[in-house]
């Protein structure tokens, strides 16, 4: 392949992944804790630039990709759900709960009371408190949470939530079901400004109508690079019948 | 590419399925006791295709992966046990809980069912009854000459006979409570039954210690769905399936460049 359609094969297929991207965001619009995807791509250089350079060159005929996507982390609007048991932070970090496979991380607050008295997510995975382990409430009576995450339940403080910041928020991976898995070698602290809000959800921060004019964006860049295939491939014929032409 | 049209389609179920909750929410504004559900939605798992931290080159790492996400899912449609508004009946047999209680119900199979509905009546034999002739746990029977009811708000439902100035007591109306009202399945009529996830109920008298609530009698709950609130949520449910199929149809003309690059 020549240079011209090798770049418009790959921007063509960069923007179908692009598509995948916006496909998703707008997918989860209502989705509670939801944490819209951006994407960054590698720039393209030719042959030449790579001259002498071997740092992070591509292998020859590898072509610019979407090279990472990254989560974009704003915070969602709130809304009043009347749960007592449903949270939602206003500063940044996030809810610490224990599943099967770990510690996971969440902003998504749909929280209820177990049968056995702790706070846990619709799949069963407990609420962890500052001890590390889940807070034991009495499952009948009322409770209130303060802005500070400190449980309060018959006016006896029963312990704080763990609410946590990551060192880097590069390093979280989606893990479906609105939760982030840290990889080992990401570090978690305490987070300061904690900010609970009790009876309501973060929603999702997809913004629709951001979305809506990428989504017209992606389909007209993809319909360009389509031309440029098309036109690289009329130049090769170019090439063939009239350049190449053995005598007048 | 195929990732995309699924991921909005997935998007497209999960907002019909918000639109049917939202449906029976609306027709249900008018019921008595009736409690709203709100549906929650999850995002799927994701597709990893640059893993994030592996290498990227001979001494460098990729900073953040690629991860592709694969669509949504509407995860729970949880019942809002918020109070609803009362409405005045000034009959004797309308009841209201303030407070978090669910009336007991014998169910025609022997069962035990919980609701919020206290539009009660008598049946021919005097009990307490439902709409649907189930009488109340435990039974509380009014003899046919009883001239005046009263339900006291810790439950007690007494009546005077003819030419009778003292109250006779029929019994105590007794409320349930759940730890996890959310998590009760919902059978229709108003009926509510107990799963593993709204755990055992806990009866008690009203105003008691188990925090069951008070009686108050002339009034019915109305149902706690909010009308406007739901047509706000019935737009941005509609918006959403439109975004939603839009995406369809650009995957759809991105498809169909394709084809023209190769024709």
């Amino acid at each position: 392949m020549e240079a011209l359609t090798a770049m418009a094969a790959s921007g063509l297929r960069v923007r179908t992944e692009t598509l995948d991207l916006i496909a998703n965001n707008i997918a989860n619009t209502g989705t509670s804790g939801y944490k819209a995807d951006g994407e960054s791509y590698d720039l393209y250089f030719g042959e030449d630039a790579w001259e002498g350079v071997n740092e992070n060159r591509p292998a020859d005929g590898e072509m610019p990709l979407i090279r990472s996507n990254w989560v974009n982390f704003t915070q969602g609007t709130l809304l009043p759900t009347g749960n007592q048991s449903d949270l939602a932070l206003t500063s940044s970090g996030f809810f610490a709960v224990q599943s099967e496979s770990g510690t996971l991380y969440t902003r998504a607050g749909h929280f209820r009371i177990s049968k056995k008295g702790t706070l846990e997510t619709p799949e069963g995975y407990e609420l962890l408190a500052t001890t590390g382990k889940p807070l034991q409430l009495d499952a009948s009576k009322p409770f209130t949470i303060s802005t500070s995450g400190q449980v309060v339940q018959e006016d006896t403080p029963k312990g704080s939530l763990q609410i946590v910041d990551v060192d880097s928020v590069d390093n979280l991976i989606k893990h479906g079901g609105t939760y982030f898995m840290l990889p080992p070698s990401g570090k978690v602290s305490p987070a300061t400004n904690i900010e609970v809000v009790q009876g309501k959800v973060e929603s999702s921060n997809v913004e629709a109508t951001q979305a809506a004019v990428k989504l017209v964006g992606v389909l007209r860049q993809f319909e360009m690079l389509q031309r440029a295939v098309r036109i690289a491939g009329d130049m090769g014929k170019q090439a063939v019948e009239q350049v190449a032409k053995v005598g007048f | 590419m195929i990732r995309a049209l699924f991921s909005a389609g997935s998007g497209m179920t999960a907002e019909q399925m918000n639109v049917d909750n939202i449906a029976n929410n609306i027709a249900n504004a008018n019921t008595a006791g009736f409690k709203m559900r709100r549906t929650q939605f999850q995002d799927l798992l994701y597709q990893t295709v640059v893993q994030p931290g592996s290498a990227a080159g001979t001494q460098t790492t990729v900073a953040a992966g690629l991860q592709l996400g694969l669509g949504t899912r509407p995860a729970a449609n949880e019942i809002i046990f918020t109070q609803g508004d009362f409405q005045q009946t000034n009959n004797p047999l309308d009841v209201v809980i303030q407070g978090a209680g669910f009336f007991q119900i014998h169910q025609a199979n022997g069962q035990l069912a919980y609701t919020r509905s206290g539009a009660f009546q008598l049946d021919r034999n005097g009990n307490v009854v439902t709409q649907d002739g189930n009488p109340i746990e435990p039974q509380v029977t009014i003899p046919p000459q009883a001239q005046s009811i009263s339900i006291a708000s810790d439950g007690t439902v007494s009546y005077t006979l003819p030419n009778q100035t003292t109250a006779q007591t029929a019994g105590q109306i007794q409320l349930a409570n759940f730890a996890n009202p959310a998590g009760l399945n919902s059978i229709g009529h108003n009926l509510f039954t107990p799963t593993d996830a709204s755990g055992d109920p806990t009866v008690g008298a009203p105003g008691g210690q188990e925090g069951v609530g008070t009686l108050q009698q002339g009034y019915l709950e109305n149902s706690n769905v909010s009308v406007v609130e739901e047509f706000i949520n019935l737009i941005t449910s509609q918006r959403a399936y439109e975004a939603n199929s839009k995406v369809v149809k650009a995957a759809d003309e991105m498809y169909q460049q394709v084809n023209q690059v190769v024709s």
